[in-house]
């Protein structure tokens, strides 16, 4: 044989190498859980953590006088909240050949993975909560037409107030001004948990400030869009929404909006969140044919007091 | 690693669907009648019976949602049946998860009888059954009722039926239906209590506050109501502070079609009386009563708080607690693989036995 000895005479013994170097996966901002009051309950004491709140008393406006008799007592009273914890987990049966055969570490990936989808089951949870739990009100001043109409500034407006007068705390301090071109200040504030979708409508709204206007983003969530008047908007593509639940069957966005303390985030003494691996030699012992690993966890998400969380629902302005 | 096979038995309610809680995961499900078989058990007396269900099998790898391999009987003879082979193109058997959101076909309705309940027509067969929750919508002249779910408390008829939505103050409209759940179980938000609708609350004493969507509630259970003002009656939502009223539950009837809350501490009867707003006031909220925690029942007026003296210990009908489930959901109809009224689950009261296999490594 003579001529040149080309790739087509002489390919390679192997055409591919992987790279070592894996793809980013989608990882979604977990906004859900970021407000949650933590609070740890004992091991070998029920399922049920039951919580108390005292209610206030009137106030004594009245004077005393210059009598004896006494004034009439008023009677000490309470709310009691409970919540019930349950167990979640899920697992990998990983083959050994699957480790053998493989030019990455499966195993790394696999962890990787399982931190993941323990994250986003306890995100989910929490939103799921706030769903049936937080108490609705429609966004009505939007132009769209539809009930819940899109998001305005009267309806962030409304919004607060309610948590205000039922004196919810704001989660946030001030952002003051400072002397920086295109900047403004930011109010103390409630963070509004949404939808990623709701973005170009919230950049539409009359007064709205980009993260990127505030005069101050030294402490800023990755999530976090812009604000509202007294509400600062986090985002994520896991937000809220219920769907074809409008007067006009389209989406509805749940923007929960929750005051300081408005919900725990209730754990397990020691079983917030365990990662459990069993290798070959147990969970295969005769031939050592697989391994697994997979992560528990016993938790519930509770709302403490109705009236300082809200669900703020709306429907898009601008169309996807 | 091991193969699982899991059994078990029931006895259904007449036409009506039953969901058992599975677990694990389904590869195979496979279900006798046993009373229609002829069989006794379970305090159900076995009679052999023709044209009926008698045998199903599903594997939702291989099969539609929905559907069944199924086996009927033929014409009793003596003590025996032959069994006819076949399938159930309806209302067979359907995997279920409560985390996962699923609707039903859209359809249309064509008119409604405004009153204190609301009967719709449709202009197509419904399919609804009593205790499944629907949701309104698209509703041309009477859009105050866009977006709302409700409990189906009726059938009139294959195109009729009914919800304790008060639309006195409503025209009649054409608008869209569709199925998003069903009483029996959770929606997708997975969490119990839930925040529900006010259909209407009575000028009473005891006030009596009914519910568009039936969910159980207990005595003792503490709530608040959160009505825009277009619907009236503020004397429930606030004080001369502001602050939001809470209120303890005295009495209950869960019933579907019922679905009422009694405030025994509560006089309504010079309260402005709450009613849905008409569309001139569209759009507006929802008036809704909100889960707010555990009373004492020592305080409530007709009611024996128990156990003495500490009336609070008992009350959990409002602990949070999630519910959600999976398992597998099967259909109801007439008991035969009719395509157009059939179901596995027939209109008889029958005993059942059922076996699921969890494969540990499925090959195809």
């Amino acid at each position: 044989m003579s001529g040149p000895t080309t790739t087509s005479i002489l390919p390679p013994a192997v055409q591919q190498q992987l790279s070592m170097k894996l793809l980013a996966r989608p990882m979604p901002d977990l906004i859900h859980t970021t407000m949650g009051y933590p609070i740890t309950m004992d091991q070998q004491a029920g399922d049920i953590l039951r919580r108390r709140r005292y209610q206030n008393l009137l106030t004594a406006p009245v004077p005393l006088g210059n009598g004896i008799v006494d004034p009439p007592a008023q009677q000490l009273t309470a709310l009691d909240i409970d919540a019930r914890i349950d167990w979640y987990g899920t697992y990998l049966i990983l083959q050994e050949q699957v480790m053998l055969i493989n030019e990455d570490p499966v195993l790394n990936s696999a962890v990787s993975t399982l931190g993941q989808s323990l994250r986003e089951t306890e995100d989910q949870l929490a939103r799921s909560m706030m769903e049936g739990g937080a108490p609705p009100i429609n966004c009505t001043s939007g132009t769209n037409g539809d009930n819940p109409s899109n998001i305005s500034p009267l309806d962030c407006s409304k919004a607060v107030r309610l948590l205000r007068t039922a004196n919810a705390q704001f989660i946030q301090d001030i952002i003051e001004g400072e002397n920086k071109f295109g900047t403004a200040p930011v109010r103390t504030a409630f963070f509004g948990l949404g939808h990623t979708n709701l973005s170009a409508d919230l950049d539409q709204m009359l007064g709205f400030i980009n993260v990127a206007n505030y005069a101050n983003n030294s402490n800023l969530l990755q999530a976090e869009w812009g604000s509202v008047r007294n509400i600062r908007f986090l985002l994520s593509s896991v937000g809220s929404i219920t769907p074809n639940a409008s007067a006009n069957l389209q989406d509805v966005y749940n923007i929960f909006l929750p005051g300081q303390e408005s919900y725990d985030m209730v754990d397990l003494d020691g079983y917030s969140a365990q990662f459990i691996y069993a290798p070959p030699e147990i969970a295969s012992p005769r031939l050592r044919l697989y391994q697994t690993a997979g992560w528990k966890m016993a938790q519930v998400f509770n709302i403490t007091n109705t009236s300082w969380i809200v669900n703020l629902r709306c429907t898009l302005g601008v169309a996807i | 690693m091991s193969c699982q096979i899991l059994t078990g038995s029931f006895v259904n309610v007449a036409s009506t669907p039953k969901f058992i809680p599975i677990t694990a995961q389904i590869n195979e499900f496979r279900l006798w009648n046993l009373t229609r078989s002829g069989v006794t058990s379970q305090g159900i007396a076995g009679s052999l019976t023709s044209d009926r269900i008698v045998e199903a099998f599903f594997n939702p790898n291989l099969m539609g949602s929905g559907t069944a391999l199924i086996k009927q009987n033929g014409t009793v003879a003596g003590v025996l049946a032959p069994l006819n082979n076949g399938v159930a193109a309806i209302n067979g058997m359907s995997l279920f998860d409560s985390s996962i959101y699923a609707q039903g076909p859209t359809i249309a309705i064509a008119s409604f009888v405004p009153g204190t309940t609301t009967v719709f027509t449709t202009g197509a067969a419904h399919g609804f059954r009593v205790g499944d929750n629907v949701r309104i919508g698209n509703m041309t002249s009477a859009p105050e009722m866009g977006g709302l779910v409700m409990t189906v408390t009726a059938v009139g008829s294959p195109t009729t039926f009914t919800t304790l939505f008060d639309s006195t103050n409503s025209l009649t409209s054409v608008g869209s239906v569709f199925k998003v759940g069903n009483i029996n179980v959770q929606n997708q938000s997975l969490y119990y209590p839930q925040w529900r609708a006010i259909a209407s609350i009575s000028l009473a004493n005891p006030m009596v506050v009914t519910l568009l969507v039936q969910q159980n509630y207990q005595i003792g259970d503490k709530v608040r109501f959160q009505i825009p003002t277009v619907f009236g009656m503020q004397q429930l939502v606030s004080g001369p502070n502001g602050l939001p009223i809470e209120f303890t539950v005295s009495a209950v009837n869960n019933a579907v079609g019922t679905q009422t809350v009694t405030f025994a501490n509560v006089d309504s009867t010079a309260y402005t009386a709450f009613a849905w707003a008409a569309a001139a006031n569209y759009p507006y909220g929802l008036p809704v009563m909100v889960p707010q925690g555990e009373g004492n029942t020592n305080n409530l007026l007709g009611v024996v708080p128990t156990p003495l003296p500490y009336a609070n210990q008992n009350i959990l009908g409002f602990a949070t607690q999630n519910t959600g489930q999976r398992g597998i959901l099967i259909g109801a109809g007439d008991g035969t693989n009719s395509a157009t009224t059939g179901g596995i689950i027939g209109s008889t009261v029958d005993a059942w036995a059922w076996e699921c296999i969890s494969s540990s490594q499925t090959y195809y």
